[in-house]
This record gives structure tokens, C-alpha cells and sequence, in this order.
């Protein structure tokens, strides 16, 4: 039975609580004026589609409309895990996502401090604008470089393997080789662009920090250690939350464009799977269904990895 | 500093009033009213290469010679877009040269989208039925199982136009020079080949010699060659390309499981391994490279369905073996496809008040003088004749970026294919074009596969079934001819495996619906 | 700044060298495919693959950028290009910082509540269909605005901005504000944004790349090639008859024509739809050096 004091007690605790709230809401409403531009172009653009997630249990048909269309079940769920390429596509997309996840958060932070670390100011922005270009290269042109360099038949690398009496290795049609290429390139184009976010971090770090380090005799990796890593921490556990968020999207065009017959044993992902299981034939609902599923894994993902990281540090999305 | 700050608020402040205000007062876009008079067609957007539809010269003659008027709306990357536009509220009267798989007919056309059309052909469209009726292939390779034709065709009846048959083009300058003629069955193509990668043709000193040497996503024309020289051309290309083809006891039977693949990727693994197949021949080359490779004279033989795919300048140096036959005196035949080209070229839509209006409208392109008058355009205007040949005009020929893409300056019906229309005779369009035709010495017409089977038209319940099984057949097909052509994979010791493989995909329902769609096509 | 305090050790000399030994290697790796794209811009197209290594242009040729010039698409998609980038940049920070300031707030009431809202928007979308109805809905399909509008916010920016707002923005300094009577609204003109041109800068240099790259959306939504963006005119040069598209094999001797226009255009497109955005990074890289100022002073 249930103390009725307790009760009320509790019940006026809440009321208070909400009195509160309600005070902070109205002396601060300029705050909630703000963020309520940013909640209408979500609305618009990101919820108000969002119903449409339901033709993923539909069989979608423009004949009928997203409502009108009829209701199917987890039919196109069930299609695709029985596909007999599920597992392996499933398996391809995982072991791209991690090996570049475990290489491309990193990277960029390590790159980000040496660039910190340069004391010749035209040197250090002449080698970060230089870093940044390959992020404009279009993937087209990526693509063809790789072809250019890696080719097994006059390819640059390969004609200097077989100047040294090598025997020639085919970069592109190796299933083995893939990752590596799809990962590394990918790296080239993005690691100095990568390290934007962080120098902008590092340059919101007050500078007599440092000075007062080397006044008291700390050596450089002291204060990386000790000044700069610290300042930077909540970006790079962000950015890093974020990234492992993406788990399940590896890029369309570029994984195209890589793909050929003899890679396709490790090059078919999700998203060029589902392109040619439903795009291309113009089944929406299936690769809505294919899409759900990603995004559901991407979010269970994210969510553990945030739980991780409110657990150890005090950083975290929400 | 205080001036940018307002700026943006203003900005963002305002856009967010617009659009609440725009989704408010506009309505959706499209429902513009037009008069009894016009039509409205959706075509593919060309524009980068020549003048908007509206402004070529053929269509402005063709409202002067139909009455007609044509309100055009087209559209870049059609593929991706093309579902979007049929979630419109209002669709235009017709798609005009616009792709969508038989598939995507039956599906449509049942759901009402799309207009059935097969009883209003016989009486407004004449040209069409005549056609149909002359051959009767045409009628039975646009009906759906249900009985309806819901998209008319891209036709032609000259098994060697239109992008039908595919050949073998060998380098003229090398055969000559070793003294060789063009192969005719495959232990012949194995000499040559030999011949050209060893025999130093091109006389630079280098062994920079390919045998057959494509950019890295065509494979496949050559394989077409050799599958029709060990018999599986039985039902044509369409089949070949569909995975089917005809056994000798009337059977329709899977490709790529049938003891005659065996022997074509034998035959194809042989020819790789001593390097008469360019190691590149599964990746790493793209197109635009291939095309600079042809300029330095590295490409012995390549396959197509025709030679001006390397080039305007190499092209004049390639010369035509259509039918390469088998070993022990095997015949091969021509890898053509049926006269049916395309199923879609022109598809009338529920919104479409007068649909014999539109029939009438397109039905001219399948008569002699229409489909003359799509390809050439009008004598002394775009072109002339010269001896009893129409040739065009020299401001068509003197085109900087060649003759073809000078008449497309004209006239419509020259670039892209899939039109509503009669296609020309291959020779005749290059004679149009100021080129030599093509001379084959090897009687192409004379050996024309058993039958010319077209895309069966699936039910919707069959393309259901279908669709996932052959998408991961082809997959699995794709890897393993990898294997087996490089050598990873050997015929003796991995063949049981691999069809295994394929059975588990679901091979025998696969055979099965396919089979039951040609008994339904032979009934039709 | 006081830099003469500082005197480096041996240790920190080595140091110095080694990271800029490993750095100008590390250049010169990314630093060689660019001048090879460089330099193919300037060859004779057919020669670019001659050599194995390209250091200089091979037969020299101004043709990849006469051809540009000669062609109107080019240069319409550019101008069409720098608008929607600067006019959706402008919103996109507009937007982006409204979201990012209140909830970067100790103490604001629904913070998570708001934090999820928007971070659901990054997993779960309507796709392709639902969104073009809604801008068919709202009438601005083929429009300046479907360009501008959709895609103001990326969330993952806003958590980023959001993140350097908890960061640099000391709790005391707006305990202080508070006390000299300024309001939520001044707090952000006076104090925050001040303070902030670092993020600001890196934030108009992502959504600006976003945008400047972006061909998707004008794929889909544009239909007047007169409205078409850059990089939709670079596709269509650039991938033609690379995703097999069906009618390759009818485009006939077309289709050699293009692969040839291809190769000539091909580098040199990339070099000029590349060099704006280099030209723009100095004057943001001006920024972060003042946000180092303004720290500086500040602590």
C-alpha cells in the first residue's frame, strides 16, 4: 500500500520541477525562437518525408500512390536476407566500413597535430592547402587515376615492380586487393580534409597555455599530450561517434566505379546490391526495405557507441 | 561584422516565410491547359549534342506536315528519374524514345498508367499493322501475356542495322602485312591472334601487340561470337543475352549450365592464357583509353555491333567476320536479334485524352517515306542524291564533330536509337553518312540463326520470381566466367561444383518459368 | 605574441625536423597525382598514357581549355554553380548556428529531447519518392530554391558546431554577459559568434564543398539545362557510358566522338571546377588565424 504523503510529497516534487522548467522556458525564449527555424526545416524536409518510409512494407507502384499502394508484410525484408549474396554482401560492406573507420579517424588527428606542430606559417598553410585538393577530385577522375597508376599492363607502379624484376600484381582485378585500394585511396583524397575540423579546435586553444608549458621545461609531446589532445578530445570523440554512424553506408559511386568481374567477390556492398537488385528494375519498396534495415543497424551502432562514450568520458551526442 | 549578421537572419528568416507561403498559394507544376490540337510528349534530353526538340529543324517540318502541335518536355538521366515522373499528378500525353523494360510494361500497363493499345493499331495506325502483319514476330514480341500491346516498337528489317548484329573487326593493316585473311571459325582465330601478338604487325619493334583488346566492361561481345560458334545462337542474341537458348529438341535451356558453355570458356581460357586475350580484359581499361590505345595501332581484333565504336579515324582499318563458326566443321551463325529493337519506343499514358490523335501522330515513322523522312530529312534541304544514293548535304558531312551528329542537327532519328520508327539499312546510312559500306565476304543473310526469339513478357508474378533469382545468377555467372576464363578455376575440376552453386541460387525454377513463357510465345 | 620567450631544445629541434621531413614526404605523395592531373590538362589527350610517369605535359595543348571556353554549358553550370553555393552556404550557417547555439546551453531545458529530434533525421528518411512529393508540393521543383532549401541543416555539422561551442565559449563569460543585462539574442551577436569565426569558416568551408560538389539534387530536381550546376555538366562529360548506359551501343560513331571530347575535357575540368574552392580557402584560412588571435587575447 502505497504512503499517501509520499505521494503528494512526490507529486508537488514534480510540480515544482515543471514550475521550473516552465520558468526557464519563458525567461529564455529568444533560445527557443532560435531553434525553432532549424526544427521547421526539419519538419519540412526531413520528417514530413519521413511516411514514406512505410512503402518499404508496401509494394510501392506510382499507380497507386505511397498510400494506396497495397500492404506486403516484411516481403521485401525476407527476399533480401534469403538473396543468396546476403551474407556475403552484408560481410563485404562491414569489412570495408571497419578497416576504414579504424584508418580514418585516426589518421586525420595525427595529421592534424603534426600540422600544429609546424612553426613556419607560409610552410604549414602551403602543405594544408596542398592536402586539401584531392577532396575536390571528382570520383570519376579518382577512379581513372587508380586505373592509371594500378593497371596491370603499363601501369605505373607495375612497370617500376617489373623494372626491378617483379612480376607484375593486377592491383584492380584482385579480390584480396580491394579493400586496401577502396580504403587508401579514399584516404588520399580525404585525410587532409579530414583535419579542418580539428584545426579549427586547436586554433580556439588559447596560446599562453603553451607558453607557460615550455617555461616549465615540457617537451613537445608533453604538451600534445597535456594541452593540445586534451582541448581537441570532444571533437575527436564527436566526429568519431559519428563516423561509426555510417557503418552500414559504404559510397555508391566510387564502389561502382571500382567494380569489375573479377573484384566483385569483395566490391559488392549494400548500396550497389540493392542498385541492382531494385533501382535498377525500379523497385523502390525493396530498397527502402534494404535502406531501413542499414539505417536501423547504423542507429544501434551509433547508440551503443554514444553509451560507450557517456559511460568513459563525459562527451557524448545527447 | 554587425552587417553580415542581419544579412543572414534576414536570409534564413525569410526563406522559411517563402516556402511556407509557396507551398501554401502554388500549385503543383504540369497542369498547364493546352488546346485540342497539341500534344504532349516526353522524350530523353539531348540537348548537349543538338537543338532542343522544339527548335529542330525536322519537328518544325513535321507540325507543318501533321497539323500537329508537339509540346516537348524532356528529361536528362531518364533511368533515374523515370518513377519519379510517374508519381506525378498528371503525366504527359505519351513517352517518346524513352526506355522501360518489358517488366515495366506489364506492370504499368495493368495497373492503368499506361494505355493499352492493341485495337486502336488496325485502324490508326496503318504503317504499324502492315509491319505486324508482314512479320508477325513484331506483334508477338510486343504482346503481353494478357493479350495487350502497352509500348510500340523500335523496328527494322535488316538483321545487320540498327545496333543488331554483333562481329568480330580484325586490323586489316596486320593481316595484310603477315598475309593473313580475316578467321572464319576458331582455330583460325587462334592462328591469327597468334600471329598478331608474336609477329611484331606493327613493326615498331615492341611487343606491344594486343590480340582482342576492349576497355574492361566488353567481354561479352566476344563471348557472343564464340557461344554462336559452339551452337548456342539457336534463338538468337536476345536469347543468348537473356541466358536462354533453344536445345535440338525444341527445349528451352540455361546458357551458362549447358556442356557447350564447357567448351566455350575451354576454348576462351585457352586463348587468355596464351595472352590472345588482353590481360586487361576484366579491368582497368576504360573506354576513353581503349579509344587513345586504337590510335597507336595496338588493337588487333575487337567486337561490335559496329566498327565506328573505335573511332572515326581507326575505324576505316577493321574489317568484318560475322560468322565465326566451331571446331570440326561446327557452323556458326549470325548474332543478330529480333527485328523488335525496343518495346518502349513510344508509350501512351492514362492522362492522354485522344490517343488515336497520337497513334496517327507517330504512325508516319512506319512507313517507307516517314522512316526515309526521320533518317534523311528532305531532298535538297539535308540531303541530295547522288548516282541513286542519298547522301547528305555537305554542311551535314562537313560537320566538325562528324557527319552522324551533323544530321542530328536536322533531323531526329540518327543518334540513340529506340525510336518510333522504320530503322534504314545499315549500308544505306553509311552511304548517307559518306562512307564506304561494310563488305562482308562471309554471307551473313545466309546464315541467320534457326529463329530470332525476342525478351519473353513476364507476368507480374513471373517477373517477381525472376527478378531476385536472375540478378543473383548473373552475379555468380560474372565472378565464376572470371575464374574459369583466368585460369583460377579449371572446367574439369570445378564445373560440378559451380552448378551446384547455382542450383542452390534456384537454376531449375528459373528453367522452369522461362520454359513455360516459350511454350506461351510458340501458342501466341 | 611573444614568441621570444620560447627557446627550443635539442630535442624539440628533432622533433621539428622529423615532423617536417614526414610532412613535406607525406606532400609530395598526395602532391604528385594532382600535378599529374595538372599536366594532363595541358597534354595532347592521346599521349597522356606514353610515358609511365608525367612530370610535364605531353604535347603541349591548350585544347582541353579552349574547349571549355567553347563550351556555353561549362560556363552556364559555373555561374549557376557559385549561386547556389553562396546563397545555400549563407543559409546553411544561418541555420546551422541557430540550432547549434541553444543547444550548446548548460542547462537548456529539452536539450535531449531536441538533440534527438534532429539526430534521427541523419538514419531515418522518407527516400527518394516522399521527399519529391513534398517539393512538388511545395512548388519548388525546378526552382532556384529546391537547390537552396532542402539540406540547409546537416545535423552532423550542427553537432560539430554545437561541440565548439561547449568548448570555447567560457561558461563564466556568459554568467558575465548575463550580469551586464545582455539577453539570449545579444549573447550570440556579441559574445558567441565573435568568438566563433574558426567553426564559422570550417562550417562555410563544408557545407560550401557540399554544395559546390553537389550534383544529385539538381539530377533530380532540375529540368532547364539553363539551371544545371557545374558538376551536373561534369558528369554528364565525365561518366557518359560508364554506368552501361543502354543506348551506348546505338549512339554509333558518336559515341568515339565523345569518349574523344572526354579525353580532352576531362583533366581540364576537373582543374577549373577545383580552382575556386582553393582560391577561397586563404580567405578562410585568414579566419582561423584571427580565431587564434581572439583566444589569444581573450585568455
Amino acid at each position: 500500500m502505497p504512503n499517501t504523503t509520499e505521494v503528494k510529497v512526490e507529486q508537488s516534487d514534480k510540480r515544482k520541477e515543471r514550475a521550473k522548467r516552465w520558468h526557464y522556458v519563458k525567461r529564455h525564449k529568444s533560445l527557443y525562437l532560435m531553434i525553432l527555424i532549424p526544427i521547421i526545416f526539419v519538419i519540412i524536409w526531413n520528417y514530413w518525408p519521413m511516411y514514406g518510409v512505410i512503402i518499404a512494407f508496401k509494394d510501392y507502384s506510382p499507380a497507386y500512390g505511397i498510400w494506396g499502394s497495397p500492404w506486403v508484410g516484411f516481403k521485401h525484408f525476407t527476399r533480401f536476407f534469403q538473396s543468396y549474396f546476403f551474407g556475403n554482401v552484408i560481410w563485404n560492406t562491414l569489412r570495408i566500413s571497419i578497416y576504414s573507420l579504424i584508418v580514418s579517424v585516426p589518421l586525420p588527428i595525427i595529421l592534424a597535430l603534426m600540422f600544429n606542430e609546424i612553426r613556419v606559417k607560409w610552410l604549414k598553410s602551403t602543405i594544408q592547402t596542398i592536402t586539401y585538393i584531392p577532396n575536390f577530385i571528382s570520383v570519376v577522375i579518382i577512379v581513372g587515376m587508380i586505373n592509371f597508376f594500378f593497371g596491370s599492363q603499363n601501369g605505373v607502379i607495375n612497370n617500376l615492380v617489373e623494372m626491378f624484376g617483379g612480376k607484375s600484381i593486377d592491383f584492380l582485378g584482385s579480390s584480396g586487393i580491394f579493400p586496401h585500394m577502396y580504403v587508401w585511396s579514399g584516404i588520399w583524397q580525404g585525410v587532409g580534409w579530414g583535419t579542418l575540423i580539428y584545426t579549427a579546435a586547436m586554433s580556439g586553444i588559447p596560446q599562453d597555455q603553451y607558453e607557460a608549458a615550455y617555461l616549465e621545461g615540457a617537451s613537445r609531446f608533453q604538451c600534445i599530450k597535456n594541452i593540445t589532445i586534451p582541448a581537441i578530445m570532444p571533437t575527436i570523440v564527436i566526429s568519431a561517434i559519428l563516423a561509426t554512424g555510417g557503418i552500414m553506408a559504404v559510397g555508391f559511386d566510387k564502389t561502382f566505379l571500382m567494380q569489375n568481374a573479377s573484384n566483385l567477390s569483395t566490391s559488392e556492398v549494400l548500396s550497389t546490391y540493392t542498385y541492382k537488385m531494385g533501382l535498377v528494375n525500379g523497385e523502390y519498396s525493396f530498397s527502402a526495405a534494404v535502406g531501413l534495415f542499414s539505417n536501423l543497424i547504423n542507429f544501434i551502432f551509433l547508440w551503443v557507441v554514444n553509451k560507450f562514450a557517456q559511460h568513459v568520458g563525459d562527451t557524448s551526442l545527447w | 561584422m554587425k552587417k553580415w549578421k542581419v544579412a543572414l537572419t534576414g536570409l534564413a528568416l525569410s526563406s522559411v516565410t517563402l516556402v511556407i507561403l509557396s507551398g501554401c498559394g502554388s500549385k503543383s507544376t504540369g497542369a498547364t491547359k493546352v488546346d485540342s490540337n497539341t500534344i504532349t510528349l516526353m522524350a530523353p534530353d539531348h540537348s548537349d549534342v543538338h537543338p532542343k526538340n522544339e527548335d529542330l529543324w525536322m519537328w518544325k517540318q513535321y507540325k507543318k506536315m501533321s497539323g500537329v502541335n508537339v509540346k516537348w518536355e524532356t528529361v536528362k538521366d531518364w533511368d533515374q528519374k523515370k518513377q519519379l515522373i510517374l508519381s506525378r499528378k498528371t503525366l504527359p500525353d505519351a513517352f517518346y524514345q524513352t526506355g522501360w523494360s518489358n517488366d515495366e510494361l506489364v506492370k504499368y500497363g495493368t495497373q492503368g498508367i499506361f494505355q493499352p493499345l492493341e485495337k486502336l493499331i488496325p485502324k490508326y495506325a496503318p504503317n504499324l499493322n502492315k509491319l505486324m502483319k508482314e512479320d508477325p514476330s513484331i506483334k508477338k514480341a510486343l504482346t503481353t501475356p494478357d493479350g495487350h500491346i502497352y509500348g510500340l516498337p523500335y523496328t527494322g528489317s535488316d538483321p545487320m542495322g540498327g545496333g543488331r548484329a554483333f562481329k568480330l573487326y580484325f586490323n586489316k593493316k596486320w593481316l595484310d602485312k603477315l598475309n593473313l585473311k580475316a578467321p572464319t571459325n576458331t582455330e583460325e582465330l587462334e592462328q591469327v591472334l597468334t600471329a598478331f601478338v608474336t609477329k611484331d604487325p606493327n613493326g615498331n619493334g615492341k611487343a606491344d601487340e594486343q590480340g582482342y583488346y576492349m576497355d574492361s566492361d566488353q567481354f561479352g561481345p566476344l563471348e557472343l561470337m564464340v557461344k554462336s560458334a559452339f551452337g548456342l545462337n539457336s534463338a538468337g542474341r536476345t536469347a543468348m543475352e537473356n541466358n536462354y537458348y533453344v536445345d535440338d529438341n525444341n527445349k528451352l535451356q540455361y546458357v551458362f549450365s549447358s556442356d557447350k558453355m564447357k567448351e566455350v570458356w575451354e576454348y576462351e581460357a585457352e586463348l587468355y592464357k596464351k595472352g590472345l586475350i588482353a590481360k586487361t580484359a576484366f579491368a582497368g581499361v576504360d573506354y576513353d583509353k581503349w579509344v587513345a590505345d586504337a590510335g597507336k595501332d595496338v588493337v588487333g581484333l575487337f567486337s561490335w555491333v559496329g566498327r565506328d565504336f573505335i573511332g572515326a579515324e581507326a575505324m576505316a582499318n577493321y574489317v568484318p567476320t560475322t560468322i565465326l563458326n566451331g571446331p570440326n566443321g561446327q557452323k556458326g551463325s549470325l548474332v543478330t536479334q529480333s527485328p523488335v529493337m525496343g518495346t518502349s519506343a513510344f508509350v501512351i499514358t492514362k492522362d492522354a485524352k485522344d490517343p488515336k490523335k497520337l497513334l496517327k501522330w507517330v504512325d508516319y515513322f512506319y512507313s517507307e517515306k516517314g522512316s526515309e523522312f526521320g533518317f534523311y530529312g528532305k531532298e535538297g534541304v539535308t540531303y541530295e542524291v547522288k548516282d541513286g544514293k542519298k547522301v547528305y548535304v555537305d554542311k551535314i558531312l562537313n560537320y566538325p564533330k562528324g557527319a552522324q551528329l551533323g544530321a542530328y542537327q536536322y533531323v531526329d532519328n540518327v543518334y540513340a536509337g529506340f525510336f518510333p520508327y522504320l530503322e534504314q539499312p545499315e549500308a544505306n546510312k553509311e552511304i548517307a553518312y559518306g562512307r564506304e559500306p561494310e563488305v562482308y565476304t562471309d554471307a551473313p543473310l545466309d546464315n541467320l540463326p534457326k529463329q530470332i526469339l525476342p525478351t519473353f513478357m513476364s507476368t507480374p508474378d513471373e517477373s517477381s520470381q525472376l527478378s531476385t533469382i536472375t540478378t543473383d545468377m548473373n552475379k555468380y555467372v560474372e565472378q565464376a566466367r572470371v575464374k574459369f576464363v583466368t585460369g583460377k578455376w579449371n572446367i574439369d575440376d570445378n564445373w560440378d561444383q559451380y552448378i551446384s552453386q547455382l542450383k542452390k541460387i534456384g537454376l531449375d525454377q528459373w528453367v522452369k518459368i522461362r520454359r513455360q513463357q516459350y511454350v506461351r510465345y510458340q501458342k501466341n | 605574441m611573444a614568441k621570444a620567450i620560447y627557446k627550443p631544445g635539442k630535442a624539440d629541434k628533432a622533433f621539428d625536423v622529423a615532423n617536417i621531413v614526414i610532412l613535406i614526404v607525406f606532400t609530395l605523395i598526395v602532391l604528385y597525382p594532382i600535378i599529374f592531373v595538372v599536366n594532363a590538362s595541358f597534354s595532347d589527350p592521346t599521349k597522356i598514357f606514353d610515358t609511365p610517369l608525367l612530370l610535364w605535359p605531353r604535347g603541349f595543348s591548350l585544347d582541353g581549355y579552349t574547349e571549355i571556353l567553347k563550351n556555353k554549358d561549362i560556363l552556364v553550370g559555373f555561374k549557376n554553380a557559385v549561386i547556389y553555393t553562396v546563397l545555400g552556404t549563407v543559409v546553411n550557417i544561418a541555420v546551422t548556428t541557430l540550432g547549434a547555439y541553444p543547444l550548446s546551453r548548460k542547462g537548456f531545458e529539452g536539450k535531449g529531447f531536441f538533440t534527438i529530434f534532429f539526430t534521427i533525421t541523419m538514419f531515418f528518411s522518407g527516400g527518394l519518392i516522399p521527399t519529391y512529393l513534398v517539393n512538388q508540393q511545395l512548388g519548388i521543383v525546378n526552382t532556384l530554391w529546391v537547390m537552396i532549401l532542402p539540406g540547409a541543416l546537416s545535423v552532423y555539422n550542427m553537432i560539430l558546431m554545437r561541440t565548439y561551442f561547449q568548448q570555447n565559449i567560457p561558461s563564466e563569460l556568459i554568467e558575465s554577459a548575463y550580469v551586464d543585462g545582455a539577453n539570449d539574442m545579444q549573447l550570440l551577436w556579441k559574445v558567441v559568434l565573435p568568438l566563433s569565426t574558426p567553426i564559422i569558416a570550417v562550417m562555410a568551408m563544408f557545407y560550401g564543398v557540399g554544395r559546390w560538389n553537389d550534383y544529385f539534387n539538381a539530377m533530380i530536381y532540375l529540368q532547364d539545362r539553363s539551371k544545371f550546376p557545374l558538376q551536373l555538366i561534369l558528369r554528364e562529360i565525365l561518366v557518359q557510358g560508364q554506368f552501361g548506359d543502354t543506348s551506348q551501343a546505338l549512339i554509333g560513331s558518336a559515341s568515339a566522338q565523345m569518349m574523344l571530347l572526354k579525353l580532352t575535357l576531362k583533366y581540364s575540368v576537373v582543374v577549373v571546377s577545383t580552382l575556386p574552392v582553393l582560391l577561397f580557402y586563404p580567405v578562410v584560412q585568414k579566419y582561423f588565424e584571427k580565431g587564434i588571435m581572439v583566444g589569444a587575447i581573450k585568455g
